[in-house]
């Protein structure tokens, strides 16, 4: 896995998240646009709020969190 | 290998004669990084060495071909498209990963303690490495507090301090030569530890007797006046299993208020000291 040259802001996390087809709901997880009862999942199944959500990686577009433990695994997988 | 400007290039397909426009009569030979972002207010703006475009201002048909002609392209070559918050995070993890001692500690853990403690350890042993290079850890402890409330903050702590370096490592050497020995009664000791700060004394060689019917005398005054439980006193080696029990007469002396709990081997004891009636 490599760091892309492409990067997002917090400002800028729903529109980033539209090119995905997610949108956020009224409790603040990620979507599907077109079906707001469906979340988003990580890999492990866990839902993601926005806040905590780090960003996209190879793998039917796998969403990761932000969190230490999201980013460990993310650090031990870059080359 | 995807670039900064390769990129471009595609942008320059996609968006069009403006900001191909832009692109010209601005200086874009540093750009090394691509940001969508809000900041500034403008659909395009060059800062450091970053373009950042601000994608709510992007047509829908731009922002398709954005994801379909360059983000799914970077994510099909396995390129991680993250927060900038997240990636200057994940650098700092990376200098910090454990070294090859430390991945040897992670080992000798491994089948001693539960996998959450593992991982605990694991994330602990960085925000360690961190530290130690001066680099802001209050993310990362936070993450390990919150991810784990009853036992991250202490664990977190006791790495810090180099006591499963140390400590628990001679804790295992001394359980592990006792007959009724068992993996199960080393895991719940160590946790007793970690989850018993901050009410917990360890005795070593450093520090005298006083000092430490000092540091312990002080501790239960605390105890007292704020109506909590126990105090745990945690000793490893002959010699400080003897060092203990000469603060536990001198503790009780001055308070025979204070009921002691012993659990004692000859290299080991652990006395939990409580107030009588609590």
């Amino acid at each position: 896995m490599k760091k892309s040259c492409i990067v997002f802001d917090e400002a800028t996390k729903a529109d980033v998240l539209d090119l995905f087809g997610k949108s956020i709901d009224n409790e603040g997880f990620i979507v599907e646009k077109e079906d707001a009862s469906q979340r988003v999942l990580t890999k492990d199944g866990e839902e993601i709020l926005s806040e905590e959500w780090g960003g996209v990686i190879k793998g039917s577009e796998a969403f990761v969190k932000s969190d230490t433990f999201s980013l460990i695994e993310l650090a031990k997988k870059l080359e | 290998m995807t670039t900064a400007r390769s990129i471009l290039e595609k942008l320059k397909n996609i968006i069009g004669v403006e900001f191909r426009d832009f692109l010209s009569s601005n200086d874009i030979g540093d750009i090394s990084l691509i940001k969508f972002s809000k900041a500034g207010g403008d659909t395009y703006n060059i800062t450091n060495n970053y373009l950042m475009i601000n994608p709510s201002r992007l047509g829908q048909e731009q922002r398709n071909q954005i994801k379909q002609q360059i983000i799914d392209a970077e994510l099909n070559e396995d390129y991680a498209i993250l927060k900038d918050e997240s990636i200057e995070r994940m650098s700092n993890i990376k200098k910090n990963i454990p070294s090859s001692s430390d991945e040897k500690l992670l080992d000798f853990y491994s089948d001693k303690l539960s996998a959450d403690y593992v991982k605990a350890l694991e994330a602990s042993l960085i925000v360690r490495n961190m530290a130690r290079h001066g680099i802001d850890i209050g993310f990362a402890k936070k993450d390990i507090m919150r991810k784990y409330p009853v036992f991250g903050r202490n664990l977190c702590n006791l790495t810090s301090e180099d006591y499963f370096h140390g400590h628990f490592k001679e804790l295992y050497e001394s359980m592990s030569k006792e007959d009724d020995f068992s993996i199960k009664a080393y895991q719940k000791q160590v946790e007793k530890i970690v989850t018993g700060l901050p009410y917990i004394v360890f005795v070593s060689s450093i520090g005298t007797v006083r000092d430490k019917v000092i540091e312990i005398s002080s501790k239960l005054a605390r105890l007292k006046k704020y109506g909590a439980g126990k105090l745990l006193i945690h000793a490893l080696r002959r010699d400080n299993v003897e060092k203990t029990e000469e603060i536990l007469k001198k503790i009780k002396d001055a308070d025979s208020s204070i009921e002691i709990e012993l659990d004692k081997k000859t290299s080991r004891m652990t006395a939990t000291l409580r107030f009588k009636g609590v």
